[in-house]
Parts: structure tokens; sequence; C-alpha cells
């Protein structure tokens, strides 16, 4: 079994502040000095939110990537795309979400046996919409 | 630091709803595509390609059908969550640039650059590559010594988007001389149509004229924010950072509904509505008014509204409190609305307006006013949207609500109409 270590995550129904420090009986102000933030996902997931946008996923493409079907994408669309990178990208008046490869032949990977690269050549014009930097997934 | 030193510049967005609606819809650029107003009515925002067809701004859609379907112009029914969500967006990507930010309106905000920061003109351009990469918004920066000087270079990046690549500069006195030359004074900020007529009578035609007028002699004439104005123009600041050139006299609120209305209730509704988005512009400028005009447009018949009530409330002293605003307009509608009437557009009208700060209230005859129940109304309808806090007249129905028929999805505020990628 894999060991697994709990945080409480920041929610409607239990905001209460995480402590660092040992409540330590007769000196309340020692725990008042430790409060910190509630965790919110938010701010694991979102480094810059002016630029920030979530998309979701349709189809299978990218399963290979941990990548399912309604799973929601966060994208930042203030990146710069590099090789390897998960993109939201704009192919043919379409929103499609791909690995980008740029080391050798300029193309759109998907992680899925079942679909070819997409080859971007001069007659097909790519507009990269994001970079993915997250995803979110409930599982019920 | 000195007022004096320093640089504003105004940012504005080209076409900002089309812009919005094509962030999500890349297929539309380069084709002609238009935004309409509240209930389909008019149009509100052209792209490029549908001004060059030449249908007009603020047109009735229904005038301009034939053309946009003949050249299959996209329509988009005003999808004002979206446009507010890349409103704020846009403006907090200019705080990155710049510490000093103020909004103007929904897409326009003025920037302060302490001192002559002498590399502004690279920064204007890193704002607008920016803009456009991470939000797809084309922007016009215009830069001057004045708030009223940099409205007028960002007229001139604007309509000369191409040989300026977006950005004018007027801190430089021969090009300043040479943009007034070409400006109309009806066009300049805080200038209206009826002073422009007076104006113009005095021989002054230019902004270059009013730069160069007496503006002793136009004080006395007009007022002291003629006179502001004018050394605004010779780039001596007199207008403070977030202030504006003049406050309304009047604010107004209107509507068409989305079929016609004839309860009371109704009625009641969609003016409490309009009442209590007028407190709201009318605090915003902090201000008070003393008189609420109620008025109310019956059924078309042959292209003339012939039914036409209004009525007129004078208020025992000025405020700023909308529910006494919403007691007065419960008795004026019951006054104007006749039972078997339907009626198609409501609207209020605040008047008698006065600056709150200079305002002595009458101890003894006073309306007790709330300020602090009035400023946490506002802050919690800003944060959280309008109509989160609300009172009770305003209703829950909205029988009146808009016709919204060729809305784009609300792809930053609904889980459901977030982007689909596959």
């Amino acid at each position: 079994m894999s060991k697994v270590s709990i945080l409480k995550p920041s929610g409607q129904y239990s905001d209460i502040p995480l402590y660092s420090g040992k409540i330590s009986a007769g000196f309340p102000g020692v725990v008042d000095e430790h409060m910190e933030d509630t965790l919110s996902l938010d701010q694991l997931l979102i480094q810059n939110p002016a630029t920030t946008f979530f998309a979701k996923v349709e189809g299978d493409s990218m399963m290979g990537a941990g990548i399912f079907q309604n799973d929601i994408l966060v994208v930042d669309r203030s990146l710069t795309a590099k090789d390897k990178d998960v993109v939201v990208a704009m192919l043919d008046n379409e929103f499609t979400v791909k690995r980008l490869r740029t080391s050798g032949p300029l193309r759109l990977q998907a992680e899925n046996p079942a679909y070819k690269d997409i080859p971007i050549t001069g007659e097909s014009e790519l507009v990269i919409w994001g970079v993915v930097t997250g995803l979110a997934r409930s599982l019920r | 630091m000195s007022q004096a030193q320093a640089t504003y510049a105004l940012c504005d967005v080209n076409s900002f709803y089309v812009s919005c609606e094509r962030m999500f819809r890349p297929d539309l650029y380069g084709k002609p595509v238009i935004v309409l107003s509240n209930n389909d009515g008019c149009i509100i925002a052209l792209s490029d390609e549908a001004k060059a067809l030449g249908i007009p701004m603020a047109a009735p859609y229904h005038e301009a059908r034939s053309i946009i379907q003949k050249h299959k112009v996209t329509c988009f029914s005003s999808n004002y969550g979206l446009y507010g969500d890349i409103s704020k967006r846009f403006n907090w990507i200019l705080e990155q640039h710049c510490d000093q930010v103020s909004p103007y309106s929904v897409d326009e905000s003025f920037m302060r650059f302490d001192g002559f920061p002498n590399d502004l003109m690279q920064r204007a351009q890193a704002i607008r590559s920016e803009l456009w990469r991470c939000l797809s918004l084309p922007v016009c920066v215009g830069l001057g010594p004045t708030k009223t000087l940099a409205k007028v270079a960002n007229h001139f990046a604007k309509k000369h988007k191409a040989t300026t690549h977006g950005v004018v500069d007027l801190s430089i006195p021969k090009i300043r001389e040479w943009a007034l030359k070409q400006i109309a004074v009806p066009k300049i900020w805080g200038i209206g149509r009826q002073l422009s007529k007076k104006l113009v009578m005095q021989g002054i035609h230019t902004a270059w004229d009013l730069h160069n007028a007496d503006y002793k002699t136009l004080q006395r004439m007009f007022s002291v924010n003629m006179e502001r104005t004018i050394l605004e123009l010779r780039g001596q600041p007199c207008l403070k950072f977030s202030e504006l050139p003049e406050p309304k006299k009047s604010i107004l609120n209107s509507r068409s509904f989305g079929k016609p209305l004839s309860t009371y209730s109704d009625l009641k509704e969609a003016v409490a509505h309009h009442t209590s988005r007028c407190c709201e512009k009318l605090r915003n400028q902090s201000s008070l008014a003393s008189s609420i005009t109620v008025f109310l447009y019956g059924q078309r018949k042959e292209q003339v509204y012939h039914n036409r009530p209004s009525v007129t409330l004078q208020l025992p002293e000025p405020t700023d409190d909308t529910s006494i605003f919403l007691q007065a307009i419960e008795q004026g509608l019951r006054y104007i609305v006749k039972t078997g009437e339907s009626y198609k557009k409501a609207g209020v009208m605040i008047n008698g307006i006065v600056d709150s700060h200079g305002y002595q209230p009458d101890i003894f005859e006073g309306v007790p006013q709330r300020p602090e129940l009035m400023q946490s109304l506002d802050k919690i309808n800003r944060r959280y949207g309008q109509d989160t806090v609300k009172f009770g007249s305003l209703g829950f129905a909205k029988n009146w609500a808009m016709r919204a028929n060729s809305c784009s999805p609300h792809y930053t505020s609904r889980w459901q109409d977030i982007l689909k990628v596959s």
C-alpha cells in the first residue's frame, strides 16, 4: 500500500487553518503566531490568475498522458510553449489538446496509439492558445 | 514627487466586446463580427471588418439586418459576465506593469508613471504585446503629461494604428501641436456638445484653438472645469489621478422589456432595478440627488409611442440612499400605471445632483442617511456580482429580463460553459 499524507483541504465546510506549531497549553499567543492560510487548490494549480482559463476534455486522445474525457484542464495563456508541453491549440477552427513537438518536424502528438501525429506544414495554420499547467478531476 | 513630474498613459482595448468574443472563437479573426445591446436591440460593438461593410455603430439591429445577413456577419448578444471578467484580467495585467492603475471604463484604464521614464514607448509596446498574447486583446496606448493629453494621444494611436503601431506620445510639443490641430472641440474629453457650440461661437474650433485661448476669460464665461481642460491641454496636470473631468448632472437608466409587461408588480421590479443602478452610479461619483423621474413607454402604434407616462418625485432632502428612492418610485409608479395597459420599456432618471462632500444635512428635517449600509451594499455587489444583495422590492422574477438570443457561452463563470477541447 502506498503511503499518503493527508492535508486538510480548504472548502466550504472545513475552513480550518492549519497550524505548524504544537499547541502549548497556557501560551495561546504561540498558536496565533503559527497560524497559516488554508490550503487552496487554486493556489496550487494557478500561477497566473490573470491569464489562466479552464477547459474541458472531450475524447480520449491524451489517455497516455493521464488526461481523460471530462477532465478540467488548467490552461495558462501567458507561457511560451516549448517542446513536450501539453498545449491547447487551434487547428482547422477547432480547439484540441495535444503534446507539442518542436524537436524534429513540428507536430502535435496524441498520447493514444489510435491517433496519428498531426504534422504542422505550411498548409495548416497552428495557433497555440495556451499551455496546460494542471488538471482537475472529480472521482465521484 | 510633484504632480507635474509624471507621464499618464491611457490604455484602451479596440472593439472590446468583439475582442472578448474572439478570444474563445479564433475562427472569427478577419471576419465581420458585431455585438448587440441588451434586448438585442442595437449594435454596440463592431469589428473592423463589420465597420468596413458600412454597418453603423448604435444602429438598431433590424435596420442593418439585410447587410448582416448578406455578408454573413456573426452576431452576439451581449455577454456582460464575460466582458467583466476579461476587463478584470486586463487591469491585473496593467498592474503588473505599473503600480498606479485607475480603470476609467470597462475597456480603458489610466496608468501613471512617475518622473519621466525614457523607455515609455517600449514599455507601452510591451504592454500591447502581452495583452495580445495572453488575453487576445488588441490595445492602443496614448501617452502624455496630463490625462486629457493621454486621451487625445490614444485617439490618434487608434486612428493611425498601422503607422503608429498603436502607441502615440504627446509629450513632445511638436507632435502635440500637430495632433491638437486635428481635434475638433466636441471630441475633447470633458467638453460636451452643448459647450462646444458655445466655443465655436467664440471662434474656437479645434483643440489647438482652445489650447491657445485665454483661460481666465473662458473660466469666467464657462466654469473652472473649462480652465482645467485648457491647462491640461497645455500639459499642466489639473485632474487628480482617479478624478474624471466632471460628475454627471443627471443619471439615467432604462431598458426595453423582452416582452410587454402590464402588471404593477412586474413594472415595479423593473423600475426598482433601474433605480438601484442609478443610485450605485450616484454613490460612485460621491453625489446626492433630490429628484427622481420614472417613465414608461406604452405599446407602439404605427412606429410611434403614444402612451409615454412619466412622473417626477421631489425628495425632502438630497440623498444617495437606495431605499428612499425606492419608496418614492413606488408612489410614483402607482400614479402612472393604468390597469389594462401594457408597456414596452421603463426607466428612471435622477436629477438635482449635488456633491455629497459639501452638503450640510438639515438635522431636524433630515431624511435619515445610512452611508455605512450603502457602502457595504456596493462593496458586496462589486465583489460578488450585481444584485448579490438587494432590496426586497427589486423582486426575483425578472419577467422583464432582456432578450439574449445569441449569447456566447459563459466561458469564465459557469462550469458547464467552459471551453471544450478534443
